[in-house]
């Protein structure tokens, strides 16, 4: 089948074009409202802002095709492969795109509010721009794995109050994106870019941020339960408020970061730099300190039980109001 | 210091300069007054001769900065060549420093080097943009507004009219595709905000490049969007047209300069300003207790004043005696007349009825003579009084409903323009009304604090333009008294919000 005869076919009444296959062909500004495309072969196909509400895409195959501004509301996307894909500027509000295929897919400034995205394949994809509002991209265990975004470019990318448990962000680039209220628990963010990313109020409970990069980040009444923050960069980092019992921040780099009024109970603060950071009201209790450099930090007011100092660089602390290991309050 | 070593300076910083070639169009333009793209003629104009030119052309740095801005406001890609009128300015400036006074100079050098980058020339007012403007260009905020105008609308057309208002038209090549790939929607409108510093210059250039594109229904549906979404920053901003009408009210209230908010509607109900002199018969103006209960509401919500001091519409005692002395004299002229007419044909008919009386008893005895005459006299005088009885409860009634009388009955046009000279809002309202009504615009007047709050009403939005000149005019002509202010309302039918609001200073007016 040909375009020509696809279009004289849907224009006659005809919705069922399951199994068809139309590689590479020219379908820019077309009409397709509600067909049915399910495990068709259009490869390659141009889609060019047109209008595909409603139309059915299940597990059919859309490697490489364009579909640029393409309106695909409601849609079914489930399974598709869309791989290398080029959805800029689509509308893909609540489209169900489970277990998609959307490696190197080209997502710039798309509309994925709303979007079922569970179990998919982000990897490599480019979504700077992109809106994910209200998507959902849980992790659900033994149905649908973490989402993969292993070194997808998240820049400027809106995903407030997302959940993306589990996911797999490796190497991704977040920067300056919106992560305000969005659910990280257990994410896996190693290396990954955060620098001026908002993650206000974020859940990052148990998430894996070793050395990611947060210069410039908003990281208040974060929490952080029990997350892996081993070589992170975090120097100037606004942290205050945040809840990080039994942190892992061994070795990252917190230097002139503010940490006021957090909780970092029993956190694993071995070998890293606090220098000129600010601790005031910080409970550090049950802390380890081994070879932390505080220097010139401010511990004032700060909790300090059954913290073993001997082996920090203290030089230039302030103590002040602080309770001190022995249970003294320091004058 | 000798000019030519200052000249010789400033073409070589500009020679230097990357720029050089668009340094050189806008030069080009300035003083030839025509867009030169072609590179060879460009390499053969010498920056020198262009100084020069410019200079001499200019002469004052005002001058050469009026020039400038112009040019600006025409072309596109206004961020770029923001940069190299800058540089234009701040080198050519130099020179003129020499020439005349130092502080004026120094001053404006000064100026012009605080330029922000995006929206680097002072608007028209020389007013810098408010802070809020910049700090919307914060992608944290952009967030909210692109995920607004993406529920609603193609992200990928929103982009491609705002590359087109930008850049250039869009041309679906390769080339064009992967140049919109690099901007992302944020980068897009961050540059749109900063290109136009005015709300109504924003909607005016996008709404003409949507019908020039291809799909124009989209592209206006898209260009609508983008409107609704972001009139609320350049509202918020103050240095715009509000979105809500309750900020209509926030705004400065010594701005004299109208502003036509969001008008879509071309519907107008043409006025002409002759118009002014002419008066029709008294129409009854509606005012039905319902609309006094809106203007009401109305005042009071978006004034949030508390109190509302509607001028009473009983006529006063005073505000009769206050009656000008000729007009006065006219009626009591009037009366002594009818009295007159009145009187004599009474006097006469009862000197007439007591002659035939008396010729007619003339064979009775004197006794019975008179009692007959005496009642048939007070039968006479008891009907004269039944009449007069009957005209006093009229002129009871007339008092009773005064409202009634004062808009439907007999009150002549001078003595409503009298009232309306006073600042009596119901007088303004009906004199305004005589000529509006019949044009389906159904006027309200409310004075409140020295301000006159003028409200028009009308199937179609009334045009702002029209409709404020001819009411502008009608109160000049008026002279009122007691207001400084005097703030235009136009409102749909139906519909309590208003469309668009103007504001005048009345003493300019009256200037």
């Amino acid at each position: 089948m040909d375009v020509t005869e696809l279009r004289k076919r849907y224009h006659a009444g005809e919705r069922d074009f399951r199994d068809l296959n139309l590689r590479n062909a020219n379908l820019n500004s077309a009409d397709l409202i509600d067909a049915n495309f399910s495990h068709a072969d259009l490869e390659g196909t141009e889609f060019i802002l047109a209008y595909l509400n409603g139309v059915n895409f299940a597990r059919a195959n859309l490697a490489g095709a364009k579909l640029c501004g393409a309106n695909l509301n409601k849609s079914n996307l489930g399974g598709a492969n869309l791989s290398d894909a080029d959805l800029h500027g689509a509308i893909l509000q609540g489209v169900d795109l489970r277990k998609a295929n959307l490696s190197l897919a080209i997502l710039i400034d798309a509309n994925l509010i709303q979007a079922d995205l569970r179990g998919v394949n982000l990897q490599g994809s480019d979504l700077r721009g992109a809106c994910l509002r209200g998507a959902n991209l849980r992790y659900e265990r033994r149905i649908y794995e973490g989402v993969n975004l292993r070194g997808a470019d998240l820049r400027g990318t809106d995903l407030q109050g997302v959940n993306l448990t589990g996911a797999d962000l490796t190497r991704a680039n977040l920067q300056g994106a919106n992560l305000v209220e969005t659910v990280l628990r257990g994410a896996i963010l190693k290396q990954a870019n955060l620098a001026d990313s908002n993650l206000q109020s974020a859940f990052l409970t148990e998430a894996d941020l070793s050395a990611a990069r947060l210069i410039g980040a908003n990281l208040r009444k974060v929490k952080l339960e029990r997350a892996i923050l081993t070589e992170a960069q975090l120097a100037g980092v606004a942290l205050c408020d945040s809840i990080l019992p039994d942190v892992k921040l061994s070795n990252a780099n917190l230097s002139g970061a503010d940490l006021s009024r957090t909780n970092l109970v029993r956190a694993d603060l071995t070998r890293t730099d606090l220098s000129g950071a600010n601790l005031t009201q910080a409970d550090l209790t049950d802390a380890s300190v081994a070879r932390t450099n505080l220097r010139n930090a401010n511990l004032s007011y700060a909790y300090l039980t059954r913290v073993e100092f001997s082996s920090a660089t203290t030089v230039g602390v302030q103590l002040h109001g602080a309770i001190m290991p022995n249970g003294e309050i320091h004058q | 210091m000798s000019n030519l070593s200052k000249l010789d300076e400033v073409v070589e910083t500009l020679e230097k300069d990357a720029n050089l070639i668009r340094i050189k169009k806008v030069m080009i333009c300035a003083c030839q007054g025509k867009w030169e793209n072609n590179p060879n003629t460009l390499k053969n104009f010498a920056v020198k001769d262009l100084v020069k030119e410019l200079y001499w052309r200019t002469q004052t740095p005002e001058n050469l900065y009026n020039i400038l801005d112009r040019i600006l406001s025409k072309i596109n890609k206004k961020s770029e060549y923001t940069l190299i009128v800058n540089t234009i300015l701040h080198q050519v400036g130099r020179l003129y420093v020499e020439n005349q006074s130092e502080g004026l100079n120094g001053q404006r050098v000064k100026n012009d080097s605080h330029f922000r980058q995006p929206p680097p020339f002072p608007t028209v007012e020389e007013t810098e943009p408010p802070p809020e403007l910049n700090a919307i260009s914060s992608p944290s905020n952009l967030f909210d507004i692109r995920w607004r105008i993406m529920q609603y609308t193609n992200p990928l057309r929103v982009k491609l009219l705002l590359f087109s208002t930008l850049e250039r038209e869009f041309n679906f090549a390769d080339g064009d595709w992967s140049q919109i790939k690099l901007q992302t929607l944020d980068d897009l409108l961050r540059q749109l905000l900063q290109t136009f510093p005015s709300f109504s210059d924003l909607k005016a250039n996008l709404t003409k490049m949507a019908n020039y594109l291809d799909n124009p229904d989209e592209n206006l549906q898209a260009v609508t969007v983008i409107a609704e979404t972001l009139k609320e920053i350049y509202g918020r901003s103050g240095e715009n047209n509000p979105g809500t009408s309750s900020e209509i009210f926030n705004q400065r209230a010594d701005s004299i300069n109208s502003q036509n908010i969001g008008q879509v509607s071309h519907h107008s109900n043409l006025i002409s300003t002759e118009q002014t002199a002419v008066y029709s018969p008294l129409n009854p103006p509606l005012n039905s207790s319902e609309n006094t209960l809106i203007i009401d509401t109305f005042l009071n919500e978006k004034l949030s004043l508390t109190q509302s001091n509607l001028v009473s519409t009983n006529l006063q005692t005073e505000e009769l005696e206050n009656l000008n002395n000729q007009l006065e004299s006219q009626v009591n002229q009037l009366i002594n007349k009818q009295i007159k007419n009145a009187i004599y044909p009474l006097d006469e008919t009862w000197d007439k009825l007591q002659n035939i009386l008396d010729f007619s008893c003339q064979n009775l005895p004197p006794e019975d003579c008179f009692d007959l005459k005496k009642q048939a006299l007070q039968k006479f005088l008891n009907v004269i009084g039944f009449k007069v009885n009957e005209l006093q409860e009229s002129l009871n009634n007339l008092e009773a409903t005064p409202l009634q009388s004062w808009q439907s009955v007999d009150f002549s046009q001078q003595k409503i323009m009298e009232l309306a000279r006073k600042g009596n809002p119901k007088a303004i309202a009906s004199l305004i009304n005589q000529s509006l009504e019949s044009r389906g615009i159904h006027t309200q007047v409310k004075s409140q604090n020295g301000c006159l709050h003028i409200i028009l009403t009308a199937e179609p939005i009334p045009d702002s333009k029209t409709t404020a000149t001819f009411i502008h005019h009608k109160l000049i002509f008026l002279k009122i008294q007691s207001i400084q202010t005097v703030k235009i309302y136009g409102c749909q039918k139906g519909k309590k919000s208003i469309a668009w609001t103007q504001e005048y200073t009345y003493n300019e007016l009256k200037g």
